[in-house]
């Protein structure tokens, strides 16, 4: 029992020397690939303006009747596989 | 109603009275590259509260660096002042934080309700004008620059409708706030032409009304104009050019008042920033004519 | 029922507030349209409604850009309508608003045959989150150098404080990855792919999504909630007998996602 916990200690504490070891590397040649995204334009939402079409109609009547012709028609068109529920 | 502070808040890097432009997102890089020198037109910025009220992030790596360079002007939209169910004091605590953070020269809010049974309704509604109203507004503004520890302006609303129970006029309204709390006015002359273009109202009257001194800061945008019920109605969409009869509203009103800080206000379709200066410009020239400057200076 | 003594006969702010609250939701206008001067009451609230439903249509819009891609922009529309009223902003801050999205698709009839978008929700969801949480000053290697290694076992990691972790069966990532590229490029995804494990972190200003095995993703979780690396060890190696790690502790050195750490008292 003893000499498992020594060992599990051991076995952790080598890995992470090693892990620092190899770590030493610049950031450029690190291993993992991480998906970047610039979201530095990303808009602030909150303002004070008043939306330019809020004059237009009435935008949001959208009642039961008329809820067919709303059918996703964006990309994904573009995905397939055997898990989608066969939709229209 | 006036609480024991006299609002001083000139220790804070003050706004000049000249023009300044709204901060966007798309015109940070822009802004940090060429520097204050490279835009003498624009001496301060405004930003919407709201916006830098996140943990971290980009959003505020950059207004950082643009307040190391700029005075600034914190511009709340979602407090709403005239919510009868009294305020958010989370959100109360959330403009504390950014304020204390950036300590912008100039704080304000809105004459206005936007927040009912706990739901927030991102529209700056406006107010029936009565006592009840103006009792609960002047409470707000005052538990809001007590909580600050600091004065802030408020702005006068646009809009599009009326309350049959109001019984008082939107400029008397608004000097009675002012005379019963410690804060002063952010005047929208866009916001005024608006509204008397959609209500029928006197808008060089309505600024006469006001009282010079209790104006802290002076925003003008651009408003769109629409065809409806046979008549013009005005939306204050934010989204162009100072229309020439604003600019001349403006002219009226520094005629009356003197030079006061002045933003260009524009969140729909976003311009160039070259536009934006190009507009600030035109306000520091009337800013700056013999008319304004030699009455006051 | 609430006492109006203001003006006589009446309504007091709340009723107005109240009233006009349910005319901008749920188009009741016939509660307030009695308070409010002249002609075109009707609309003149309509303004109010549109300006409140477009508002809050382009913030969901922009907090997820991706489901509006994979919808298209009308459909989008028309299903952030339905979201609005049944899950309207409880804070003034748009910056995170559509929390309740993932669970809004799963109800959502019209989108059953799109059982992926509610991942997808989550997925921008947790990026939002991540670009608009707490940043953090560097951490510098050379501090875990002079650990004394017996410590090891019991020490507690401190991960970015922005990092948000998420699984789903599909593969959410690939999706995202592929709606970011400009329109009219080709997508072709099968979702036969199966599933994937994410950390989504932002160590600067660039939000960041990296994919992790199944054995990674459950060691992310254990040291994300605290706890020490033996006892992180010992659970995965339970599950997962080849677990390496070596291989995991690198994966988080190099991608610097250690802000500090602490040793167990």
């Amino acid at each position: 029992m003893t000499k498992n916990i020594k060992s599990k200690s051991l076995f952790v504490a080598s890995a992470v020397a090693a892990a620092l070891t190899l770590s030493a590397v610049p950031a450029a040649q690190a291993k993992g690939k991480a998906e970047k995204c610039y979201g530095i334009v990303k808009a602030g939402q909150n303002d004070c303006a008043t939306a330019t079409a809020s004059c237009a109609g009435t935008a949001t009547k959208d009642g039961q009747s008329d809820a067919w012709i709303y059918v996703p028609k964006g990309t994904c068109a573009k995905i397939i596989g055997s898990s989608l529920k066969s939709g229209k | 109603m006036s609480g024991p502070l006299r609002m001083d808040n000139n220790h804070l890097d003050p706004i000049p009275a000249n023009a300044g432009i709204g901060l966007k997102p798309q015109h940070y890089e822009e802004i940090l590259s060429l520097g204050p020198d490279a835009m003498p037109q624009i001496g301060w910025f405004e930003v919407h509260t709201e916006n830098y009220m996140g943990a971290g992030g980009p959003p505020h790596y950059y207004l950082e660096k643009i307040r190391q360079d700029y005075p600034l002007s914190m511009h709340g939209v979602g407090l709403s002042l005239g919510t009868a169910e009294g305020l958010n004091l989370d959100h109360l605590r959330r403009i504390k934080n950014v304020v204390d953070r950036y300590q912008p020269a100039l704080v304000s809010e809105h004459i206005s309700w936007s927040i009912a049974n706990g739901v927030y309704l991102n529209d700056l509604i406006p107010l029936p004008y009565t006592a009840e109203t103006l009792q609960i507004t002047c409470e707000h503004i005052d538990q809001m620059q007590n909580f600050l520890g600091r004065q802030i302006l408020v702005e006068n609303p646009s809009s599009y409708l009326l309350f049959k129970s109001s019984n008082m006029e939107e400029p008397d309204f608004i000097n009675e706030i002012l005379t019963n709390t410690a804060c002063g006015l952010l005047l929208d002359v866009n916001n005024v032409y608006v509204s008397c273009q959609n209500h029928g109202w006197d808008a060089r009257d309505y600024i006469s009304r006001l009282k010079p001194e209790t104006v802290g800061e002076i925003h003008l945008a651009g408003h769109s104009v629409k065809e409806w019920r046979g008549q013009s109605l005005r939306i204050d969409d934010h989204g162009s050019h100072v229309c020439d009869e604003v600019w001349a509203l403006y002219e009226y009103t520094l005629s009356l008042m003197g030079p006061k800080p002045t933003l260009i206000e524009w969140d729909n379709n976003i311009p160039a920033l070259i536009t934006l200066s190009q507009e600030a410009e035109r306000a520091n020239i009337l800013l700056n004519s013999d008319q304004c400057a030699k009455k006051f200076g | 029922m609430r006492k109006k003594v203001w003006v006589r006969g009446m309504a007091t702010l709340f009723d107005i507030q109240e009233g006009f609250l349910s005319a901008i939701l749920d188009s009741q206008n016939d509660i307030i349209a009695d308070e409010i001067l002249g002609h075109g009451v009707q609309e003149r609230l309509n303004i109010c409604r549109n300006n409140t439903f477009i508002t809050l249509r382009q913030a969901l819009a922009q907090n997820f850009p991706v489901l509006c891609r994979l919808v298209g922009q009308q459909f989008f529309d028309h299903m952030a309508g339905k979201y609005i009223q049944k899950s309207p902003p409880t804070t003034p801050l748009l910056m995170t608003y559509g929390v309740k999205m993932p669970e809004f698709l799963e109800d959502f009839g019209a989108v059953d045959s799109l059982p992926y978008l509610a991942d997808v929700a989550r997925l921008e969801h947790l990026w939002n989150r991540s670009f608009n949480g707490p940043d953090t000053a560097g951490f510098d290697l050379e501090t875990l150098n002079k650990v004394d290694p017996e410590k090891f076992e019991g020490i507690i990691f401190k991960l970015l404080p922005n990092m948000q972790l998420m699984s789903s069966i599909y593969p959410v990532l690939d999706i995202w990855f592929a709606n970011q590229a400009e329109e009219g490029a080709s997508i072709n995804i099968n979702l036969d792919r199966g599933p994937c494990h994410l950390a989504i972190f932002r160590k600067v200003q660039e939000v960041e999504i990296m994919p992790l095995d199944p054995a990674s993703h459950i060691f992310f979780e254990l040291l994300s909630a605290g706890k020490t690396l033996g006892f992180a060890t010992e659970q995965i190696t339970e599950k997962y007998p080849a677990f390496n790690l070596q291989e995991a502790l690198q994966n988080i050195l190099q991608n610097n996602l250690i802000v500090g750490f602490e040793f167990t008292k």
